[in-house]
């Protein structure tokens, strides 16, 4: 017995909704969108066990150095903190306002979301959230307090005889960011990085010490 | 782009578009044929497979809708109240509410509608909702317990393959098409047998 079935039209609809869901599977694992792919509880706790939640501040330094496009800095400390010294290419979105309409609508889906605040407890929470709703974040590993100590004021360059090796590098780093002798800072950040002076030996009267910079107040 | 879904409405709004979409609800309902108890256990039969096909084909719909409007940006999918799941509770409900579907022909929803077409099996089998509605609340505290078993929070199948949701919405298209192609099937076989045999009273 020979069923005679007649797909024709129905195949192309058919097929067109396939394609449908095959263009959603495709576009939504290229970007992110608020509660479409909420990471589990079980996720996030792998993410923080396997450290994969925040990203070094070194490691940060060097995307900002290769102009990366596909991640977005928020600061979410306040203006004025933010005014007084922020991290390269980052816009500021105070955590008061993160999650509130204007805020979201700041958030660039498709790229990772880095966090960062004075140190790790705020940008932290920040970074759960977000990656609860569906966002992929991280947050900068001890925040501003820890670019500070690796990238702008790093160990081969304190004290009385620095290693040569890690000396360079390091020094070359931190006139970036701070200005200093080398090349204005990368990328399109807002405002300008505080020209502080470069460590000398003995410290020059009239001038900041490098080593204090107003990073604002509190745990943010 | 802000999202403009869910909506944010007032509850002098909220009610009146919630009974509009109810009353719409019911009326395609009615117009897929589903306020005939004999259509809708078609499908126990395999004899008339438009229930999965209407509710599949609006499974698929709704969520490839969410998805993309999600992806443009028009809906926060993290605002869209998602259920809990209770595993046993769940399990134990859907099996009953099956039953119930078998013996009495009627689903709530549909049951609702062929009240409202006039026909008075539905509206028995609406009496029997509220009536069992009554008897589950009265029996709350013996089955307590057991209501609250399997819990497993606000579960989402992406969470439970541990895959994105657009793949989980290529799997149920890939299945409800599937599906599809078996309805069609079983049905002209159906055909071809009443043809042949005659139709069963």
């Amino acid at each position: 017995m020979r069923i005679e079935v007649n797909l024709t039209g129905k195949t192309l609809a058919a097929a067109a909704v396939l394609a449908a869901a095959a263009a959603l599977a495709a576009v939504s694992a290229a970007v992110s969108s608020p509660g479409m792919n909420p990471a589990s509880p079980e996720a996030v706790v792998e993410a923080m066990v396997s450290e994969k939640d925040h990203v070094q501040p070194l490691e940060l330094a060097r995307w900002i150095l290769d102009k990366r496009k596909d991640y977005q800095l928020i600061d979410i400390r306040d203006p004025w903190e933010y005014d007084d010294y922020h991290i390269p290419t980052a816009i500021n979105i105070p955590l008061t306002q993160l999650f509130t309409p204007e805020g979201q609508k700041q958030l660039d889906r498709s790229k990772t979301i880095v966090v960062y605040g004075l140190g790790m407890g705020h940008p932290a929470q920040t970074q759960l959230l977000l990656s609860m709703r569906g966002y992929r974040a991280l947050s900068l590993k001890d925040g501003i307090t820890g670019w500070w100590d690796q990238v702008l004021t790093p160990q081969s360059l304190r004290g009385e005889n620095p290693q040569p090796a890690g000396y360079q590098q390091a020094k070359a780093l931190r006139e970036q960011f701070l200005g200093g002798s080398g090349q204005p800072s990368a990328g399109g950040a807002k405002g300008a990085a505080p020209s502080l002076p470069s460590p000398a030996p003995a410290p020059q009267p009239g001038k900041t010490s490098p080593k204090k910079l107003k990073l604002g107040r509190g745990c943010s | 782009m802000t999202a403009i879904f869910p909506l944010n409405l007032s509850t002098g709004v909220f009610i009146p578009v919630a009974i509009a979409l109810g009353f719409l609800f019911g009326f395609f309902l009615e117009r897929a044929g589903f306020s005939s108890a004999i259509r809708l256990t078609g499908q126990f039969y395999f004899r008339d497979w438009s229930v999965l096909k209407v509710m599949f084909g609006a499974i698929v719909v709704a969520m490839l809708g969410l998805g993309w409007l999600s992806l443009a940006g028009v809906l926060d999918m993290s605002a869209v109240y998602i259920p809990e799941t209770y595993l046993w509770p769940q399990l134990a409900g859907g099996l009953l509410l099956g039953a119930g579907f078998v013996l009495g022909g009627y689903c709530p929803g549909t049951s609702v509608v062929a009240a409202a077409t006039g026909k008075l099996d539905g509206l028995f089998f609406l009496a029997g909702i509220f009536a069992g509605i009554f008897l589950f609340g009265s029996a709350e505290p013996l089955l307590h317990d057991f209501n609250l078993s399997g819990a497993r929070g606000a579960l989402t199948l992406p969470q439970v393959f541990h895959t994105t949701a657009g793949v989980v919405a290529f799997g149920i298209t890939a299945a409800a098409l599937a599906s599809f192609a078996v309805a069609e099937l079983s049905e002209t076989r159906w055909r071809l047998f009443e043809k042949t045999y005659g139709r069963k009273k």
